[in-house]
């Protein structure tokens, strides 16, 4: 990082976002002094918080100013039960038992998880332990509140819980916000301001709603801003709202004062894609149980995917969808029921025999990587396939040229960003060329311009191909998949064309998932349903 | 639910080993590894033996737990056993088989023979009961346990805070580093590389590097995160006048089992010493004579 200047008033709610690696997570830990006092590195300059030089000052007294909530509940929980988590903190400060009783009781009172406070954290759905996790930082007190992308493992349900008591604890406690998120579109509408950095510098710092009456910077950044500000900046009209019903009124307005008499125009028709390939998984009546003490997770599923469709899964978390996925992998063996992919029954065959018919991307690319440079990772399937020499050059030139990562092919894996760790995972299930490929929440943590890339790419170079992957991402969903499948509580509840699945309020709140806000705005105004920004453009002004 | 996933979760029960105070439990496990090493009588370390696993089978545990249990106890046994009777050195010594004859080419010549003694298996069965007592009951005690409960008995017993807190916390991460381990296998099997089927060692060794490597480096970043979150909650800032929100207390039942078992190990141990003074030749008296029958029939 280099050259930042910044102010943060008390009672702020601060937006701060930029690209993969620029330096957001380090200005966090800045703030509570973690940077220079747990950490290597030089640092010249000065942070003050409440008056309180960071320099200066001990960890102890800086954990009370600022608290600082991590992206992964699991990897910020150590207590098994929700009280001992809270307690944690305020025990470290040496507090009277008295006092950590209050501020147990207090903190959890605040996130809403009073009634849960002898609950096992395991057991606790992942929007509830990222409320413990905030629980467990406003136990110290801080009078700031440092979050890095809180939201972005939980599903939109599980965010909304979380994002409402951060709102809550900056409005009613005054406590003040600083949000590192690339979902702006998910958050915009709670900040006041934004700041915008890239490669470890500040690049903008403004009220949000003056920054975002300029789209181009968030696009050259590789950020999305919400559907409705896009719109607004396409449409030419000034002073974008932040959510839809806001959008609405203002459109209800423009269009009615403009154009009395435009009649409502209809988008073009989306018909179903058609299904006519090879059926690549024929599943039957699937039942799997993890413990049996929690349920089954899977309760007679019954799919079939046809070779080159793009599928997405979808539903809350804890619906199934991952489960479904790990066994079109022949990672899990059904419970009971049948699972076939490529025409072969998984129950007795090795994830071997699937070698270069079915690939496998986790959300976590580590797991993934273990050669000692990009190009033997690219070449390890290859290999092992046993393919010629020119093949595997050839192989591993297209993926990696794919993946945008020619240059590191003599890097080490271990070295390179998340971003490029997770392109490089990619790149070497490509070069396996598999008929099925599986992604598992490819879109988590990866900003607007990385997630285009890949999906882009995925959607040509893969187009005879079929495709199966896990997300929330409704907009991912609208603009890459030929077909929807909804999950809830180990059941698929719905199964077709995402236009038709996302036109319903009732599938839509079951599987807890968000509609889209062009969805939103077209249904407000009346309009035909409109899923994307230029969909409802071309609805509105042809 | 994986095994590793079973090792260590607790289970919930309302038996008398459950409500045991985790001093307590910390404390029997303490003079149980005094007692294995004073005991040598096959008989007595039999009896523990059994005693421990009765009170792991009033534990009412999982028919699963005492799957792992019985197989891990008999693995132990087994191995401590076999490895005794073939390996046992000293004299005098009676040969109950031969494996590998002296006599035999090459081999025979080269090993000395091979040998299954009689006297190695006694000496092996002492060895395992002393192993399968000390298992049975840390198994006991970490299924009948919560964590949180264990680390304050931890620190009870003057155990640093910072190392009761990482020793609990590795444990509740333990599961997690076994289903990655599951994950990097598959990969390497989806990508046509078969990770276990294999008896070059070249290749195991090779498997074993690409299995390590992800996992430790995930292992980090997440040792990263915690730290990062440890330290943001103030760990270690003051790790003297650090409170504690949950106490633990001693029950009347706690307090019986921890008098009884101080009561019984002190017994034990003295009637040892007393027995080994006399058997040295250091000291006798007449009229502990029933005392040193006692202690050679039993310990």
């Amino acid at each position: 990082m280099q050259d930042i200047n910044l102010t943060v008033r008390p009672g702020e709610f601060i937006l701060l976002t930029g690209p993969t690696g620029c330096g957001k997570s380090t200005l966090l830990k800045l703030f509570n002094g973690l940077i220079p006092h747990q950490s290597g590195g030089k640092l010249t300059g000065q942070v003050i918080i409440n008056g309180i030089d960071t320099l200066k000052t001990d960890m102890r007294k800086l954990t009370q100013q600022v608290g600082l909530v991590f992206q992964n509940p699991d990897d910020q929980l150590f207590a098994t039960v929700v009280e001992d988590e809270v307690a944690f903190g305020p025990e470290n400060l040496g507090l009277p038992r008295e006092e950590i009783g209050r501020r147990i009781q207090e903190a959890l009172q605040r996130v809403k998880m009073v009634d849960l406070y002898q609950a096992g954290t395991n057991e606790l759905s992942g929007g509830q332990k990222q409320r413990v996790a905030i629980a467990s930082m406003m136990a110290m007190q801080p009078k700031v509140l440092a979050l890095d992308e809180p939201i972005s493992q939980l599903d939109p349900v599980g965010a909304d819980e979380v994002l409402n008591v951060i709102k809550e604890l900056n409005t009613s406690l005054g406590t003040t916000i600083i949000l590192v998120e690339h979902r702006i579109h998910e958050v915009a509408h709670l900040a006041d301001r934004i700041i915008i950095m890239n490669e470890g510098q500040v690049v903008m710092d403004q009220p949000i709603r003056q920054a975002l009456r300029d789209v181009a910077i968030f696009h050259r950044y590789g950020l999305r801003v919400p559907e409705v500000v896009q719109l607004f900046a396409d449409l030419k009209i000034p002073e974008p709202p932040l959510v839809a019903v806001e959008a609405v009124k203002k459109l209800k307005n423009v269009f009615t004062s403009n154009k009395p008499d435009q009649p409502v125009r209809t988008p073009p028709a989306k018909g179903e894609r058609k299904r006519v390939g090879e059926v690549v998984v024929k599943i039957k009546e699937l039942r799997y149980t993890y413990d049996p003490s929690r349920g089954e997770a899977l309760k007679g599923v019954d799919l079939k995917v046809q070779e080159g469709e793009r599928v997405a899964l979808m539903g809350n978390n804890g619906s199934g969808k991952s489960t479904l996925l790990l066994h079109l992998a022949a990672i899990l063996k059904p419970g009971s029921g049948a699972v076939e992919v490529l025409g072969e029954n998984i129950r007795t065959k090795d994830p071997c025999f699937l070698a270069g018919q079915v690939g496998i991307v986790f959300q976590n690319p580590d797991l993934m990587l273990f050669c000692d440079t990009v190009r033997d990772e690219v070449e390890f399937g290859p290999r092992n396939l046993k393919l010629s020499s020119q093949e595997i050059e050839l192989r591993r030139t297209k993926a990696l040229s794919a993946m945008t990562i020619t240059d590191l092919a003599e890097d080490s894996p271990m070295a390179l960003s998340k971003g490029q760790r997770l392109r490089t995972a990619v790149a070497s299930v490509l070069a396996m060329q598999p008929r099925l490929i599986l992604l598992d929440e490819p879109t988590t943590g990866q900003d607007k311009m990385h997630i285009d890339a890949m999906m882009d790419f995925l959607s040509k170079f893969h187009a005879r191909g079929t495709l199966v992957f896990c997300t929330h991402d409704v907009e991912t969903v609208i603009k890459y998949a030929t077909r929807v499948v909804v999950m809830n509580g180990g059941h698929i509840i719905a199964d077709g064309d995402p236009r038709a699945i996302f036109s319903s309020p009732e599938i839509l709140t079951r599987a807890a998932l968000k509609p889209p806000q062009s969805l939103l705005i077209s249904q407000g105004l009346g309009l035909t349903p409109a899923f994307t920004v230029d969909e409802l453009k071309e609805l509105l002004v042809g | 639910m994986s095994i590793a996933q079973r090792m260590i979760r607790p289970t919930v029960n309302a038996t008398f080993i459950h409500q045991l105070d985790a001093r307590v439990k910390i404390f029997l496990l303490l003079a149980t590894s005094v007692l294995v090493i004073f005991l040598d009588n096959p008989k007595s370390l039999l009896l523990l033996f059994v005693f421990v696993s009765a009170a792991a089978l009033s534990a009412r545990l999982p028919a699963k737990n005492l799957k792992i249990l019985a197989v891990l106890v008999l693995l132990a046994v087994w191995g401590t056993m076999f490895s005794q009777a073939l390996f046992y050195s000293k004299l005098p010594r009676t040969v109950l088989f031969v494996i590998i004859h002296p006599k035999w080419p090459v081999i025979g010549e080269l090993t000395g023979g091979l040998f299954v003694y009689k006297q190695g298996f006694t000496y092996g069965a002492v060895q395992a009961l002393r192993f399968a007592s000390m298992l049975t009951l840390g198994l006991l005690l970490s299924w009948t346990t919560q964590p949180r409960d264990l680390l304050l008995g931890l620190i009870h017993f003057k155990v640093p805070y910072e190392v009761s807190f990482m020793t609990v916390t590795a444990v509740r991460f333990l599961p997690l580093v076994m289903n990655e381990v599951r994950t990097v296998l598959t990969v390497q099997r989806l990508r046509g590389y078969r990770p276990l089927k294999s008896s070059n060692w070249i290749k195991l060794i090779r498997t074993s590097l690409y299995t390590l490597k992800p996992i430790l480096a995930n292992c980090l970043r997440r040792a990263g995160t915690l730290a990062v979150s440890a330290e943001s909650r103030g760990f270690r800032v003051n790790p003297e006048e650090r409170t504690y929100w949950r106490g633990l207390e001693y029950s009347y039942m706690d307090r019986g089992v921890l008098w009884g078992g101080t009561v019984f190990l002190v017994g034990i141990v003295a009637v040892k010493v007393v027995y080994l003074l006399y058997f040295n030749g250091v000291y006798y008296t007449p009229f502990l004579r029933e005392l040193y029958g006692l202690a050679k029939n039993w310990l």
